[in-house]
């Protein structure tokens, strides 16, 4: 379960990653591919956009943690919420990545390691178990993407957006 | 109010804990509906933003059928429900603590069914939860039943013990911090709400009766109550049907929740905008091993004037200042502006950046120390005694003057500005980091002819740190003496010089700190580090792993500052790597003569 202390925790630690993120996007695939060379060959040759992309999407995960409690009955739009942006991304990732549900283990691990790496002292127990927990969750969600009852007419332009 | 479905499942793949946890990171407002085994209907949960609207089961709501649902097997539809919420709706709570009383629940079914030896129906995946039997779970619920309750003693507990609270909480601002407890105790008691409570709308979260109980009407569909506290509402807008109804009592939407018809029609999801936005500027590509070699980064976008490279009459003005206080910024000679930088956390950077600055100062040198790093890490290896919430990054923003958060010291010729920033929303925050034009222009404010601004980099060479180092004169590289750190410092001189020739900095030198002599790694590192930056750029005095920086940032001290304990060795060797940075600096320490006291 993630507490909203933990929430808070992430939003902050995310602005020290900002700064580095295109090098923490270098570092987390090196890491991945180190941990499972056989990963690479689910990746095109080459890698910019894939950085690119991964990075935005974590900057969107993060933006999604971040509002006040008060926010609550805001009117949100449905691509600009979490849960759906996240469903309708796992499901890209099992249907047209052929992604298996186990990969996103070493994934989480290559992410928390990079994490440590590009945020060096402050990235401590707390909140390495703040991140562990948001990735265990958005993981958990992208897994049950299969599951989900989209539209199947929409399924083609939303894997438009990878490229 | 449309709802759209959007997920559908068993119950024993993920059980209620897990759909509640997932549901957290939806915004939108979403139900889940449960069905038996047999497709009877169980009940339905509502959500938005992290926040449990109602929980609905028959004729129970709320913690009622919280209890009743949870061990219940049978499958599950999460709906997207178009459509928005009464503004005067209160949450139930959030659904963090809804989980809390779930797995509390779980846990308690679990023991009493052990305790009473009630036959095991199923498990769920999760070992440390079992199903009860809907026999034992219908009479943990049943509400009306003394007895039943005494079933359930966590909750119960919980509820009386929260008694006294509910009453001091009817003082307390309605703030959604109120523990779940006091929440919840209204809605586990349920007795008749006096009336007036409805005269009280400050203490809608807090109060007991604030909350009214559902219309306990098992046989007869409950008219809709007036929307207690949507007086504007006319009518309460019913709910979308929770699947057909096959259940006795007609779900029935707890009074005051009344939901306002659905706006224009939102439209259909569309590809995450995240992955649609549009892409940064292009990096090169990369040669070599795709992960060893860092693209240049792209120079920053429009610059008002290069920056000259050495102390000297700088290019003509820029256009256009960004504010009148760094106007005069580009006129005149200026000073030396020296990033402390690296491309990793923790090796030592601010350490450095502080104990360089105080050595330079020592030597008669007015020395401007810019903490660039958002975690503000000056101010708090100094234990700075002045607000430190404000500083340069609200001066990028525009909202604080220069001269308001340039903090002096203790140390005439030596002020600080703070990397502040920290009441900055996000976005602000995100956007002011990447505006390097800003960046390039307060540094030369801040570099008067005879002052060193020292800028103490965030870890990494891009976004701020690749401003602050195109922005500067000189930069001076920190590698920490360790093998792992030295392999990715092969990445620096890559970066510097994708710096275009007029922002790039002369590199004034490469510090190895935390050095061991004792330790063989630390002396390859030595020598990896003079392969990488060419031996006449690394300092031959490597800075110790010492316990005195360790007692010296506890202390919120420079080392030089600290007397025994080291702090005088340690001074020595900032005043000696001070010495090499002055000449790379072009600067002559001053002569002995000029530093007479008298
Ligand atoms: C929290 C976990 C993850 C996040 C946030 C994430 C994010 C992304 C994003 C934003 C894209 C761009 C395309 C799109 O939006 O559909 C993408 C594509 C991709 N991801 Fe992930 N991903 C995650 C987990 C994984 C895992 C576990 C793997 C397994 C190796 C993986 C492999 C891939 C592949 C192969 C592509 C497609 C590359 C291409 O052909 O263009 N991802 N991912
Ligand atoms: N030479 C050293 N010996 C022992 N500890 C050090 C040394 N240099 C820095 N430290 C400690 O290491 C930690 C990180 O140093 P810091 O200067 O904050 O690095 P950075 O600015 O790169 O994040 C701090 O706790 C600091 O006290
Ligand atoms: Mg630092």
């Amino acid at each position: 379960m993630l507490s909203q202390a933990e929430r808070e925790m992430v939003v902050r630690s995310w602005r020290l990653v900002v700064p580095i993120a295109d090098t923490a996007a270098d570092l987390f695939y090196r890491r991945l591919f180190e941990l499972r060379p056989d990963y690479r060959a689910y990746f095109p040759e080459d890698m910019t956009g894939q950085k690119k992309k991964l990075v935005h999407m974590l900057a969107f995960i993060v933006r999604s943690m971040d509002w006040p409690d008060s926010a609550w009955n805001d009117d949100v739009s449905p691509d600009e919420d979490l849960f759906l942006v996240v469903l309708a991304l796992g499901r890209r990732h099992t249907e047209i990545y052929g992604i298996p549900d186990e990969a996103y283990a070493p994934v989480g691990e290559a992410l928390l390691w990079t994490l440590d790496y590009g945020i060096g002292k402050d990235f401590d127990a707390q909140l390495r178990s703040a991140w562990a927990r948001l990735y265990g969750l958005v993981a958990r969600v992208m897994k049950m993407g299969v599951r989900s009852i989209a539209d199947r007419s929409k399924a083609g332009a939303q894997a438009g957006g990878r490229s | 109010m449309d709802r759209v479905p959007v997920l559908a499942g068993t119950l024993d793949e993920t059980d209620l804990e897990g759909l509640v946890e997932m549901m957290t990171l939806f915004r939108q407002l979403s139900t889940v509906e449960l069905e038996s085994p047999a497709g009877a209907p169980e009940g339905t949960l509502w959500m938005k933003s992290g926040q449990v609207i109602d929980v609905i089961a028959g004729d129970l709501t709320g913690l009622d059928a919280v209890r009743y649902l949870v061990g219940r097997p049978g499958s599950y539809t999460v709906y997207r429900i178009e459509g928005v919420i009464d503004p005067t709706t209160q949450p139930l709570m959030r659904g963090t603590e809804l989980l809390q009383v779930i797995s509390e629940l779980k846990t308690d079914s679990a023991r009493l069914q052990h305790s009473t030896g009630l036959q095991r129906r199923g498990a769920l995946p999760d070992e440390s939860a079992t199903v009860v039997s809907a026999a034992a779970t219908a009479a943990l619920v049943e509400p009306a039943d003394a007895s039943a309750r005494q079933a359930a003693p966590s909750v119960d507990a919980s509820a009386a013990t929260s008694q006294p609270q509910s009453g001091d909480a009817a003082e307390q601002p309605p703030e959604h911090t109120t523990p779940l407890d006091t929440v919840s105790a209204p809605r586990l008691r349920d007795g008749s709400p006096p009336d007036s409570a409805e005269t009280e709308p400050a203490s809608l979260t807090a109060l007991p009766a604030a909350v009214p109980p559902p219309p306990r009407a098992p046989s007869t569909p409950a008219p809709a109550p007036p929307a207690a506290r949507a007086p504007s509402t006319p009518a309460p807008a019913p709910l979308p049907a929770p699947a057909p109804m096959r259940m006795p009592p007609p779900l029935t939407p707890a009074p005051g929740r009344a939901f306002a018809p659905s706006p224009p029609a939102a439209p259909p999801p569309a590809a995450p905008r995240a992955a649609a936005a549009p892409a940064p500027p292009p990096v090169p590509a990369a040669a070599g091993p795709r992960w060893a070699t860092p693209a240049a980064p792209p120079p920053p976008a429009a610059r008002p004037a290069p920056v000259a490279l050495r102390a000297g009459p700088p290019a003509p003005g820029p256009a256009r200042a960004p504010s009148a206080e760094l106007e005069h910024s580009a006129s005149g000679p200026h000073g030396p502006i020296l990033a402390v930088f690296a491309n990793k956390g923790g090796v030592g950077k601010t350490t450095i950046a502080v104990n360089l600055s105080v050595a330079l100062v020592r030597r008669g040198l007015e020395v401007v120390l810019v903490d660039a790093d958002p975690r503000n890490d000056v101010g708090n290896a100094l234990a700075a005694r002045k607000d430190t919430s404000r500083g340069l990054y609200d001066v990028l923003d525009g909202t604080v003057a220069l001269a308001d958060v340039l903090l002096p010291t203790a140390l005439p010729g030596f002020a600080i500005l703070p990397a502040g920033g920290l009441n900055l929303p996000e976005d602000v925050f995100a956007r002011v980091s990447a505006q390097p034009e800003r960046i390039a222009a307060l540094l030369l404010a801040l570099a008067r002819p005879n002052t060193i601004v020292v800028v103490d980099s965030p870890a990494g060479l891009r976004g701020v740190s690749y401003s602050v180092l195109s922005a500067s004169t000189h930069a001076l590289a920190v590698v920490q003496a360790e093998p792992l750190a030295v392999r990715s410092a092969a990445l620096v001189p890559r970066v510097l010089d994708g710096i275009p020739a007029n922002h790039r900095p002369a590199l004034a030198g490469v510090v190895l700190n935390m050095f061991d002599r004792r330790v063989a790694a630390s002396l390859a590192v030595l020598d990896g580090a003079c392969e990488i930056f060419g031996a006449e750029a690394v300092y031959d005095i490597p800075i110790p792993r010492a316990g005195v920086f360790i007692e010296a940032s506890a202390n919120g001290a420079p080392v030089a500052l600290m007397d025994g304990s080291g702090g005088t060795t340690a001074g020595f060797i900032f005043e000696s790597l001070a010495s090499h940075v002055l000449a790379r600096l072009g600067l002559s320490t001053p002569k002995l003569s000029d530093l007479r006291l008298l």
